[in-house]
């Protein structure tokens, strides 16, 4: 099967604004490497964890596959469309969930925001207003339609921002600590409709903390450790990411 | 699920942008309001500075001496045209990188140019709106009188200044890419527009230094022909000096303005910068 993701060689280095003192003294800032020489390769239909502590590179990786962030070395297509393209013609192609709630209009409320996301998908009014409904009540937040997106919970937020990713029905979900804030009822149903979505050949990489997650959803879990991969099946996961945890 | 066939078309998503900016603006109607009371009332000390002026007409004036009411009101109208559509990437820009929203809709189907397109949009209508009002409170207030208009010429010069200001909005939204600030290009054409530009004054008042630069900047001819078309009904090819140096400006500063932004952007993929 041709595979959907395909990461060879990736390097990611940052290299931060100097400081007045280091400008001052003709000193170069000190770069950060997030990422070095990853390989990756996902298939339709698959779903791969990406673990490991805090600031390992696993949004820096899921940044790079969806075109906003470019690789300092390194290649990444998908579906065979290199990610420093045109970032219009990834948005096909590619959902993501960021981790963190930036993103809404918190002004609108979440009908007219996905009617305006689907817009830039193509959808003229009246459509777009249809894919809006659908996609609310898809995650459970037809109730809230109407409401300012300012007045939801976290976890109502959250699913706005899954539903806003699964809106172009995309081959890839880059979804980033997606259940982080949602209840127990709601993550349980969100579970299963990745694992549909799965089922109909949509391959997910997930940033995660949660093992049990990990275990329950996962194909394949990826061990991100000081900018590097190392690939697992999920039974063994827990051993080795207690492992990188407590190093 | 829904099936991936459709094409973002300008229609669609500058519609789609313009009922987002109504919904937005909305729900904060006092901030309208107030936008619209701070333009009036910003206009009473030039509104009794004209009264002083033309109490006592100046020869320096030249053609519009007696008349300073209605070249001020014009002049402060290209002014305000040229600062809402100059600093209107730049802000947009800068706005939706702290919400985090212009990561998302850079990765959307809709392509870089509609979306730059859709930005420039509600800022365009709006330096619309506020031309209207102040054409309405030059009529009320400062003698304008509409009868001498000469509507194409009037329309030729405000659509090449639209232009010409796109194409620096489009170098202001660049260097705000590249600094993470609010841009500063706006705030030196808005300066040096209002010492060297003829809005207050005309410049044959300014010493050659300065007026050299007015001679640089796209507000002098910008006010030249809005005044030209609107106070003496002069006709396209009476304007030809203003509108050839807007289309210069323009022809100069759009190819370089469209490099700068696309440098600008790959920049901020590489930098991670586009969210912060």
């Amino acid at each position: 099967m041709m595979a959907l993701l395909e990461a060879r060689s990736v390097t990611k280095i940052f290299h931060p604004a100097p400081r007045w003192r280091e400008l001052l003294l003709f000193k170069r800032s000190q770069p950060v490497v997030a990422l070095s020489g990853v390989d990756l390769t996902l298939e339709p239909g698959q779903i791969f964890a990406l673990m490991g502590k805090n600031g390992a590179g696993k949004s820096t990786f899921l940044r790079l596959c969806s075109g906003v962030l470019l690789p300092s070395s390194g290649t990444l297509d998908v579906d065979g469309v290199s990610t420093a393209a045109d970032m219009s013609r990834l948005g096909r192609l590619v959902g993501t969930m960021a981790a963190d709630e930036r993103g809404l209009h918190l002004n609108l409320s979440p009908q007219e925001f996905l009617a305006y996301v689907a817009a830039l998908y193509g959808h003229a009014r009246k459509a777009a207003v249809a894919v809006a409904s659908d996609q609310l009540s898809r995650v459970g937040l037809a109730a809230v339609a109407a409401r300012p997106i300012g007045e939801l919970s976290t976890g109502m937020r959250r699913r706005l921002q899954l539903a806003r990713a699964l809106l172009g029905a995309p081959k890839l979900l880059l979804l980033d600590e997606p259940l982080r804030g949602i209840d127990p009822g709601s993550a349980e149903d969100l579970r299963q409709m990745l694992i549909d979505l799965t089922a109909a050949g949509t391959a997910i990489l997930l940033a995660t903390h949660d093992l049990e997650e990990a275990r329950r959803l996962c194909d394949r879990v990826v061990l991100v450790e000081c900018g590097r991969f190392s690939e697992f099946a999920p039974e063994h996961v827990r051993e080795q990411f207690l492992r990188v945890v407590h190093d | 699920m829904t099936e991936n066939v459709c094409h973002p078309t300008a229609r669609i998503v500058l519609g789609a942008t313009l009922r987002k900016q109504l919904s937005e603006t909305s729900g904060r109607w006092w901030s309208s309001a107030i936008h619209v009371l701070t333009a009036i009332f910003g206009l009473l000390s030039p509104l009794f500075l004209s009264r002083l002026v033309d109490s006592a007409p100046s020869n320096k004036l030249g053609a519009y001496a007696g008349r300073y009411a209605p070249f001020l009101i014009l002049g402060l109208m290209a002014l305000h045209f040229q600062n809402s559509l100059v600093s209107s990437l730049g802000n947009r820009i800068r706005q939706a990188q702290t919400e985090g929203t212009l990561e998302l809709s850079l990765s959307s189907p809709t392509p870089l140019r509609l979306l730059v397109l859709s930005l420039f949009a509600p800022d365009f209508f709006s330096g619309i709106a506020r031309l209207l009002l102040y054409f309405s409170l030059g009529v009320l207030l400062f003698h304008l009188h509409l009868s001498a208009v000469n509507a194409p010429a009037l329309f030729a010069v405000l659509a090449l200044g639209t232009l010409t200001f796109f194409s620096l909005s489009l170098g202001g939204a660049a260097l705000t890419m590249l600094l993470r600030r609010t841009d500063p290009l706006s705030f030196f054409l808005t300066v040096s527009s209002l010492v060297s530009g003829g809005v207050l004054y005309p410049r044959s008042v300014l010493p050659p230094s300065l007026a050299l630069l007015g001679r640089l900047i796209p507000i002098a001819p910008l006010a030249e022909g809005v005044r030209a078309s609107v106070i003496d009904g002069k006709n396209v090819i009476e304007l030809a000096s203003p509108l050839l140096q807007l289309l210069v400006t323009c022809a100069v500063m759009m190819p370089l303005g469209l490099l700068a932004f696309g440098y600008a952007l790959r920049r901020a993929r590489m930098d991670g910068s586009l969210s912060t």
